[in-house]
């Protein structure tokens, strides 16, 4: 340890490597005419950057969305109509602190023509402007926000996932239509994600004719025990409980919902996140019978969904979830846009994604933008053991609503 | 980075050369390094401000980013409601992180040592808290968005390298403040409170009221920092003032030499170099990377950047300070060996 010597050149050029790293990419001038045209042409190739967490708590979302980017891809020869495709990833993180830098290196270095991915809703808001004004697409794969295709919604910006509202909305009418006079406790993380999940099942449900029994925010990503939470449902006399969480809070608070014997009296619905994916495995047994409400299940018994989801256990030897398939969805708009508008140009693929009408082949059924954001079909599904898995079965579906609706 | 040093004559000449080079950077780098230099000098300022604290006051606060982020917010919302003419939103930002530094610090810097890192610490958490659930003001977790573009002379200014000298601009005034504190008569005496402060009382200097303005001061450079955060990036969240940013700004310091103003600017470089520009390419090892290269800076050189030049320059007028044992506080630190 003693023995290491370091002279002031060592670290120089230590830190000459760090500035030469950075001047690479640095050529040309900044100021004048900052358009920087990338792809397209003769050559008829199309540069995207895939924007996902690869680190950090969203980084299994982000396997996910890579896995269904890739299985796309490498089911269609690499192409988007005529355009060859290049995949530059970069790591959106956590935080918009990493991922609007990291988007910014995709437009301005990497010049990538379109943009996919983004799971943080704040990240996707806060890149509104910048897509914008470069005037690139953006297909954003998963952030919920209802904000990102309403109040901040850009021309350059497209959804194939969903609307945190729209997804428990979908539950608040069906749980409305089926028992309308129970009444119904509703629970989710207190953050923007959470609030909006209540908002939308609250308002359906009330609609329906439905009654609210209580509500509570737990604080989010800080509660480790929800038992207080889960006495208040107990006392409040509600017939059910509604709930929004995801990540390790849908873990703990499945697992301790039915440590605390309420599962088997008051039972458990959700937004779809609760049971989707890797969280499902850790939930074991304490999630069976969990029903919740999404726009995907692996269990989807059409056509289009087995051949993809056996696809996608060929390749990667695992279960598809939603977060793949929003992905792989997002190649398939891509690949229909760029067919009809035969131009990389961010207008003209703007423009033809605004025509494409209905997506018929998509593994979660068939979708249409409706405000640049999906109208579709949400599924009611129940968590049953299938071998030594769990699975998402299909109880009933809705016929396809769009984002508020 | 290293506008605004003093060592007559070579560093005088290293001062002007580093302020031409980076007043010249837009000419002949690319848009997103350009970007990248923004990004760099927003943080720097955040860091330099901390280092006026830390370094030559001896106050490590753990809750900096809390004056950033308000400051941040602060203009975020007065350029998106009121005007987003061109200074004004920084003003504001300034006087928010001010504000709010005056009205927590009093607590804060009558805690010393470890309760001065917690008590700051749980000040941070606390205004990460209020952003994160102010929904109205603040946007929530989702952040405030669609800040416009700071408008001068009636244009907004869109381009990158015009942005990138408006934020210089505005930086060169926030290190020059931070540069005349830290030079002043009151700096040598905050010097003298970091380095025995029951002395510095006993000659009857105030040193509450001393640690209590530096601490407002450094909060308004803060917030100006964060004011051109918002300018730059339009767009803040909670993150922007919480714990990470903190410790970031902290490391960022210590990377560059604790008592260090050019330093601090140094090392906030090569932390947003490695966490924008490296880490999104490294397939999610980009928080190890960073982590690794904390620990072998920290390890190879303990006195940071600005300590390098110093111990092998044996100048004179570094003074006391030639000695590599201590990490932290180098009198001469500030601008270098002219500093007292």
């Amino acid at each position: 340890m003693s023995g290491i010597v370091i002279s002031r050149r060592h670290i120089l050029g230590m830190l000459g490597a760090g500035g030469a790293a950075a001047a690479l990419s640095a050529c040309g001038s900044s100021i004048g005419n900052d358009s920087s045209s990338g792809g397209g042409g003769e050559t008829k190739s199309i540069k995207v950057g895939l924007v996902i967490p690869q680190a950090g708590v969203y980084a299994p979302l982000g396997v996910d969305m890579k896995q269904g980017w890739d299985l796309w891809l490498e089911r269609h020869d690499g192409k988007f109509g005529d355009f060859t495709v290049t995949t530059v990833a970069a790591d959106e993180g956590e935080t918009p602190q990493t991922g609007v830098p990291a988007t910014q290196r995709l437009l301005q270095s990497e010049n990538c023509d379109v943009l996919v991915g983004i799971v943080n809703s704040a990240t996707a808001l806060g890149l509104r402007d910048l897509v914008t004004e470069a005037k690139k697409v953006l297909v954003v794969a998963n952030a919920g926000a209802e904000d990102i295709t309403a109040k901040g919604a850009s021309p350059y910006i497209w959804r194939s996932s969903f609307a945190n509202g729209q997804v428990s909305g979908a539950m608040g009418t069906y749980l409305a239509e089926e028992n309308a006079d129970d009444s119904v406790y509703v629970i989710a993380s207190d953050y923007a994600a959470g609030d909006e999940a209540l908002a939308g099942f609250t308002t359906a449900f009330e609609k329906g004719g439905g009654k609210i029994a209580g509500m509570a925010k737990p604080p989010f990503g800080k509660t480790q025990d929800y038992q207080p939470f889960l006495s208040k449902i107990k006392s409040s006399g509600a017939k059910a409980t509604f709930c929004f969480f995801a990540g390790s809070e849908a873990v703990s608070f499945v697992k301790q919902y039915r440590q605390f014997g309420l599962a088997d009296d008051i039972p458990l619905y959700g937004s779809g996140f609760l049971t989707e994916g890797g969280v499902l495995d850790a939930q074991g047994d304490a999630a069976l019978d969990v029903q919740t409400s999404l726009h995907y299940t692996s269990a989807l018994d059409t056509p289009a969904n087995q051949e993809f989801a056996q696809a996608y256990q060929d390749k990667f030897d695992a279960v598809p979830t939603v977060y793949a398939v929003q992905t792989w969805d997002a190649a398939n708009v891509l690949d229909r846009a760029l067919k009809a508008s035969g131009s990389a140009d961010g207008d003209d693929l703007s423009k033809a994604l605004g025509g494409l009408g209905e997506i018929d082949d998509s593994p979660r059924g068939p979708w249409s933008f409706e405000n640049q954001t999906p109208k579709q079909k949400f599924y009611m599904r129940k968590v049953e053991k299938e071998g030594d898995g769990y699975v998402n079965t299909v109880v009933a579906e809705t016929e396809p609503v769009g984002q508020g609706g | 980075m290293t506008d605004r040093v003093s060592w007559p004559p070579r560093g005088m000449l290293f001062g002007v050369a580093a302020a031409l080079l980076l007043a010249a950077a837009p000419l002949f780098l690319a848009p997103y390094a350009t970007t990248t230099l923004t990004r760099m000098l927003v943080f720097g300022l955040l860091a330099a401000s901390l280092a006026l604290l830390v370094g030559v006051t001896g106050l490590p606060s753990l809750g900096h980013a809390a004056y950033f982020g308000v400051g941040a917010y602060a203009a975020g919302w007065f350029a998106k409601n009121i005007s987003a003419g061109a200074p004004l939103s920084l003003l504001v930002a300034a006087a928010a992180g001010g504000l709010v530094a005056a009205a927590t610090g009093w607590v804060a810097v009558r805690a010393r040592g470890v309760f001065f890192l917690v008590l700051t610490l749980a000040i941070g958490e606390i205004v990460h808290q209020a952003a994160d659930r102010w929904d109205s003001v603040t946007g929530g977790s989702n952040g405030l968005y669609g800040i416009p573009a700071t408008m001068f002379g009636g244009e907004p200014i869109s381009n990158v390298g015009l942005l990138y000298w408006y934020v210089l601009l505005a930086f060169g005034i926030g290190l020059a403040v931070l540069w005349l504190v830290a030079r002043s008569p009151y700096g040598t005496a905050l010097r003298g409170i970091h380095d025995n402060e029951p002395r510095m009382r006993a000659l009857g200097y105030p040193t509450s009221l001393y640690k209590y303005a530096v601490f407002v001061i450094a909060g308004t450079i803060a917030g100006l920092a964060g004011g051109l955060l918002a300018t730059q990036q339009r767009l803040v969240t909670p993150e922007d003032l919480g714990f990470t940013t903190a410790a970031l700004a902290l490391l960022a310091v210590i990377i560059g030499g604790a008592g260090s103003l050019w330093g601090a600017c140094l090392g906030a470089a090569l932390v947003i170099l490695v966490r924008d520009t490296l880490g999104p390419t490294l397939d999610g090892h980009g928080p190890l990377v960073l982590g690794l290269l904390f620990i072998l800076v920290v390890y190879l050189m303990p006195c940071g950047i600005a300590g390098i030049r110093l111990r092998r320059g044996q100048r004179p007028a570094a003074g006391d300070s030639g000695g590599t044992g201590k990490p932290a506080p180098e009198p001469v630190s500030v601008g270098g060996g002219a500093s007292r």
